[in-house]
This record gives C-alpha cells, structure tokens and sequence, in this order.
C-alpha cells in the first residue's frame, strides 16, 4: 500500500519538476530498490536524491518508509478478555472448590472421628468387661461352681538326700 | 440563566453524592477496622465451636499388668434450655432413659441457662439412643469415666476420683500429676446443623500415663479375703494386713476390711474409705517388744541366752506391770529368747530398764516410728511418742512393752522388715519404678539374724505356734493391745488390738506380714485372732510366688 502511494507521489514529483541527469539517475536508482524491494518483499527505506537547487525544498519532504502490514486491533481485545477470564476463574472460581474440597474432606474427618469414638468406646467397655471377667473375685467363683479350690491338707515330699542320677547312670525309656 | 441554574443543581447533585460516598467510606471504614475485632468474634461465637478433647487418664496395673483402674468412654447428655419448645414432653422422653425422674429433669429444662447437664456418664448405649431422638436442644457427647474392673478388690488402697476425674483419695489422689495427662481443644467452623466444615486449632490432648504398681492382685484378694473371714469369725470391728518385700520394699498387699466396690465408693461411710495401714495409728502392744530386745542386743547388754531371773509382776515407780498369762509360778528364769517367744512383760520391761531411756528412743527413731516413713501414698501418719524429755519414770515400763506410744502399721511391718532384711531398712513403696527409694541400716546384721532366729522361736515354741505355715519356717511376734478408752482415762478392759507380723520363710525372709484385727468381740488375743489369719496369707503368697518350702513334711 506504502509502495503504491511512493509511486504516485513520484509520477506526480515527476510531472511538476524537470529533473537533473543526477536527479533521474538518483531517481533510477530509487525506482529500482524499489522495484527489488517489491521483488524480494523486505523492507526498504528510499533515499530521496538531493534536488538542485531549485529543488531543494523536495529534502524537507518527510523521509518515507516501507513498513509491513498491522495486525488488527479485535484479536488483542479478545487476548485481554480470555486473560481476564482466566484471571476471574483463578481468583473466583478456583477457591470456591478448594472450599468445597476441603469441607468435603472436613466432614469426613468429623464422620471418621465420631466412628473413632464410637469404636473407642466400644473398646474401653470390651476392656472393662475383659477386666471384671478375670478379676480373682470370679475366677474363685467359678472355680467353685466347677468344685475347685485350694488344697485343705498339702504334704511335701522331702527331697532325695542321693546323689542325682548322671549322664549314662540310668536308662530312659526312649532313649 | 438556565445554563447556570442547571449547574448548580449538577454542583448540588454532586456534592451530595460526594457526601454520601464519604459517608459509605466513613461507615465502611469503622465496620472493618474499628468494629472489626468485636464482629468478628460475634461472627465465630456464631459458627465456630470448641470441641473439648478429653485426656485419658492413665491405666492402674497391679504388677503383672492386671487392670486395677481404667478409664472407660460414656455418654453425657445435655441441653440448651432455651432451645427446647415442649420442656416437659422432653423430660417424660428422656427420664426413663437416664434413668431419672422426669419432674427432675424437667427442673434443669425449665432453668433459664443456656446449658444444662441432664445425666453425666451414663451407658453409651443410653446416649446412642438418646442421640437417635434428634430432640433439638439435647445433645449427646462422651467423657471419660473411671472404672475399676475388679470391683471390691483394694479400694481403700486405690482411692477414687471425682466427677470430673480428679483424684480424691488413695493412689488415684497421689499420683494425680502422672494420671491425670491434659485435655486439649479443637475449635471448629460447623454449619447450623452442627456438622464440621473447617478446623481452626488444634490443642492436642495429652493422654495421662500409666502406673504399674507392686501390688500382687492374687495375694491382694487372698489377703482381703482373709481378712473378711477374720472378722466375721471373731465379730471386729475392722481388720487390716500387708504384705512386704523386705528387701525391695515392695508392697504385695495392702488390704483393709470392711471392703466395698469402688465403683459405688459414694455410698460407703467415710471411716470405711481410710487406708489403715497408711493412715491410721495404734498401740502395738507386745509386737513392739522387738525393739527394746533390740536395743538390748545392739548395745551388747544382752545375748539371745542372756538369762533373767522374773517375777508374776513388776513395779516402775507407781505404776505395777503384770504378766498377761494367768498361770505362771512365782519366780523364773527366761532367757531373752523366752522372754520374747512367751511374750514377757515383766520380762521386757527389765530389759527396758536395762536399755534406759535414751537407747530406746535411739532405736524407736532408728526404726522409723516417729516420723512418716514416705510410701507414695496420701496421709501417712507419722507414729506418736511423747518427747523423751517429757517421759515419766513410769514411761520406760510403758513403751517396751508397747503402750504409750502410736504407730502406724506401715511402721511397724517396715520395722520387721528391716529385721528380716539383714537390719536394713528400706523405703516402702506402692509404685513401681517410682524413683530412687532409700535405704538405711537399723541393726547390725548380726543382731538382725539374732532377732530372726529368737522371733522363729516364738512361732515355733511360743505364742505364735497358730502363725505355723505347713512347709516353712515362720518368724513373728503376737501382740494384743488394750484400746484406751474413749473418754482417754486409761485403758479398756474390753476392746483390744490383735495383731500379728511375721516374715517367711524365717532363714531367708521373702516375705513379711502383719495382719491388724480391731476389736474382736469372741476372742482378744493376737495368737488366735491374728495368727491364724497370717497364716492363710503366707501360705497363699509363698505358693503364689513360687517360693520353695523350707522345712518338709
């Protein structure tokens, strides 16, 4: 597009003035960057050639350059807004389910601890129990019941005064 | 001139604006930065609960690991008054399951408070089941209740704790710093259906620790049981007995009757709570005769065959000192051994006046009857002994024969066992690994195992024969000691103290006992009342601990 209006403002700089041999051949020059700037399609600045004297007001002329096409401004909104977006959600959305994880996890650790509790009190009174169980109040008891109890007459026997039998002194049976 | 009235209204309208902005900023300013402590705690007292984190208290063991105290989780029910719409539709439902009156409960949901306990440590299922109700306002939670599995067994010696744990009495009270541990707190965020949604602190409960003590639950029962049969045999009043390692310092047993189950300690009378053999002080009477013998043997005065020459009576002063026994001739010689074996109170008050004064109360404090011995238990006494400068001349034929003068019968079975441990006298203690115990030496070894073998002579020829042990040769002294009447005017002629103490087998003692029997009513004497009873103890325990017997049959 840039290139085009060069081209017009040249025939137009072309109509109006008589160039100088230096001129034209500046001219040349210039038309043929040009054209091998359309040809490779890179940038190029032109240089305008220095006008004679009576020219001299075309160097005030503002420097021109080649520059390549903008990118539209909708696709940069729409960026904006998708960051923005993500942004809400990080912000917003994001600790509203770390909430609700975490009261989920909450309320099972409270479910969880009531189950601890109860299984702890079901075993504190398994242990009561266990303890009454075996306490000698009914152990007694219930060895009478089955007709048990201390000797009423005990006799020791008095301990052989003999020497021990050794290793290879008697026979055992099995042996 | 409408341009410029339009600007002052804009001017107006926008003045206002400004002025309410900055109202709206002064208004949120204060409500988050100046209000903001006071609402925010009115916002958590809304929605954050603490949670009490009961501490445990620690487990009793006996020393093989026997559960003697534990602490069991039950249901406490409350209520919040003010949320209750129909109070006494809720009492009639509640009342048979706390078995409670419902006009009582209904008295604690008609108070103007915002929390009420209508049952405290009930059965878990009773909670469960109340909780089941979903009464609004009533709520259900646990606390620890303590339990004593083995119902009668040593309650005396194992104290009780209060309604909120603390302990009261005995071991419970004693250690209550190593039992007790530290409730924690938990505070939550719960919504108004009082389910969890966030934990705010945690304080962690630090559960109470566990004590193991030297008591033998077998021997204990035995001995309790003995003791039970004592009084019932011989109608007394009371009784008491323990059973001592003498060279640990080991307490085995520690029984008092009449016994009760701890669990219902409240309805026992509080003369029936005491730990006697800790707290409680008497005149020994002829088991003291030991110490002036004692005495007489450490200060080389006398040898075990040194012979006295007696009469039926003798005379200190005013005051007349009779034998006990009824026949007995005129003059006899007895050697010391006799004097101790047949219980001599003429004998022994010569060997008093031989030892003097000040011997005697040397060897009384050596043995540690005038100061509390320090066994880990609450309330020891401390013995009784009028100060040597303030005896009479009377005194000296009092106190070798064991009147004027109180001790406990933790003294006096530590004094034996000092005997039977070579003259040394070690710490007595209920609990074991319960720090260092000290140790001190009473009587030179020699005169220790004089006293034994003199002691087994009582047993075997003297008054003690009914302490005899089937199997092993037994050590002890008999006594019997007149109570001093009520009113303090001298003596009883009808209420007594019989006691025995004994240590077993006599050679090597692993074992001393003393049993206590307080006014019997058929029979008086320490050798019928309280012989016998030492005799069924050390039978049991010797077989118990597996103690290998002495003398065959």
């Amino acid at each position: 597009m840039a290139t085009a209006s060069r081209s017009a403002w040249m025939d137009a700089w072309g109509g109006d003035l008589v160039p100088s041999s230096a001129a034209r051949r500046s001219a040349a020059r210039v038309d043929a960057r040009v054209r091998s700037t359309r040809y490779y399609g890179r940038e190029a600045t032109a240089r305008l050639p220095r006008p004679a004297p009576e020219i001299q007001r075309i160097e005030a002329l503002p420097e021109l350059k080649v520059v390549t096409r903008r990118r539209s401004r909708w696709r940069i909104l729409l960026l904006a807004l998708a960051f923005a977006g993500l942004l809400l959600a990080v912000s917003v959305v994001v600790p509203v389910l770390v909430n609700s994880a975490a009261t989920g996890v909450e309320s099972a650790v409270g479910q969880l601890e009531a189950e601890r509790q109860g299984l702890a009190t079901a075993a504190s009174v398994l242990s009561a129990q266990i303890s009454a169980l075996s306490s000698p109040d009914r152990v007694t008891e219930q060895a009478a019941q089955l007709g048990l109890g201390p000797a009423r007459s005990v006799h020791y026997l008095p301990a052989g005064t003999e020497k021990a039998a050794s290793e290879g002194d008697t026979t055992v049976a099995g042996r | 001139m409408i341009a410029n009235r339009t600007n002052k209204r804009l001017a107006l309208f926008m003045g206002f604006a400004v002025v309410f902005l900055a109202a709206l900023l002064a208004r949120a300013f204060y409500v988050q930065v100046i209000a903001a402590p006071g609402l925010q705690e009115k916002a958590d007292s809304q929605h954050i609960r603490t949670v009490e984190l009961d501490a445990p208290r620690g487990v009793i063991y006996d020393r093989d690991g026997e559960e003697l105290a534990i602490s069991q989780s039950m249901a406490t029910v409350y209520a919040n008054p003010g949320q209750i719409d129909d109070p006494a539709a809720v009492a009639r439902q509640l009342a048979p399951i706390v078995g409670r009156s419902a006009g009582e409960l209904l008295t604690k949901l008609t108070k103007e408070s915002g929390f009420e306990y209508l049952a405290r440590k009930i059965d878990p299922a009773s909670g469960q089941e109340i909780e089941d109700l979903k009464i609004p306002g009533v709520g259900v939670c646990s606390e620890d209740k303590r339990v004593y599995p083995k119902g009668a067994l040593a309650p005396q010696l194992l104290g009780f704790v209060g309604t909120d744990n603390e302990g009261l009495a005995g071991v419970e009270k004693e250690y209550e710093q190593v039992l007790a541990g530290r409730p924690g707190s938990l505070q939550v965020v719960s919504d108004p259906a009082g389910n969890r949604l966030a934990t705010v602190s945690v304080e962690e409960a630090r559960a109470g620790d566990s004590i193991t003590l030297t008591i033998d639950e077998d021997i204990q029962f035995e001995t309790e049981r003995v003791l039970a049969d004592a009084v019932k045999e011989f109608q007394a009043k009371k009784a008491c007995a323990v059973v001592i390692d003498p060279s640990s310092g080991e307490i085995l047993a520690m029984g008092n009757t009449p016994s009760f189950d701890t669990n219902a300690f409240g309805s026992v009378e509080e003369q029936h709570r005491r730990n006697s053999v800790v707290t409680d002080q008497f005149e020994p009477g002829s088991t003291f005769k030991m110490v002036v013998t004692a005495a007489a043997l450490e200060a080389g005065l006398v040898s075990p065959d040194t012979t006295f020459s007696l009469g039926r009576e003798i005379q200190v002063y005013d005051r007349v000192v009779h034998e006990s026994h009824e026949v007995i001739p005129a003059v006899r010689e007895l050697t010391v051994t006799q004097i101790l074996a047949q219980s001599s109170n003429v004998g022994t008050v010569k060997l008093g006046l031989e030892v003097g004064k000040k011997r005697l109360v040397e060897m009384i404090r050596k043995f540690g009857f005038t100061e509390p011995l320090g066994i880990d238990f609450p309330g020891e006494a401390a013995g009784q002994m009028l100060a040597p400068e303030k005896w009479s001349g009377t005194t000296i034929a009092n106190v070798p024969i064991g009147q004027g003068i109180a001790v406990s019968p933790l003294q006096l079975v530590a004094a034996y066992a000092a005997i039977a441990n070579n003259g040394q006298l070690v710490q007595p203690h209920l609990v074991r690994d319960g720090g260092e115990r000290w140790t001190r030496r009473v009587l030179s070894e020699t005169v220790a195992a004089q006293l034994r073998d003199m002691l087994t002579v009582t047993v075997s020829g003297g008054t003690g024969k009914e302490a005899q042990v089937k199997g092993y040769a037994v050590a002890g002294k008999t006594g019997t000691a007149q109570k001093v009447k009520v009113d303090g005017s001298g003596y009883d002629e009808n209420r007594y103290i019989a006691s025995f103490v004994g240590m077993v087998p006599a050679g090597a003692p692993r074992l001393v006992i003393l049993v206590v029997v307080d006014e019997p009513a058929n029979a008086h004497l320490g050798a019928y009342v309280a012989a016998p009873a030492f005799a069924k103890i050390a039978d049991f325990a010797l077989k118990r601990l597996g103690i290998a017997p002495t003398a065959a049959e």
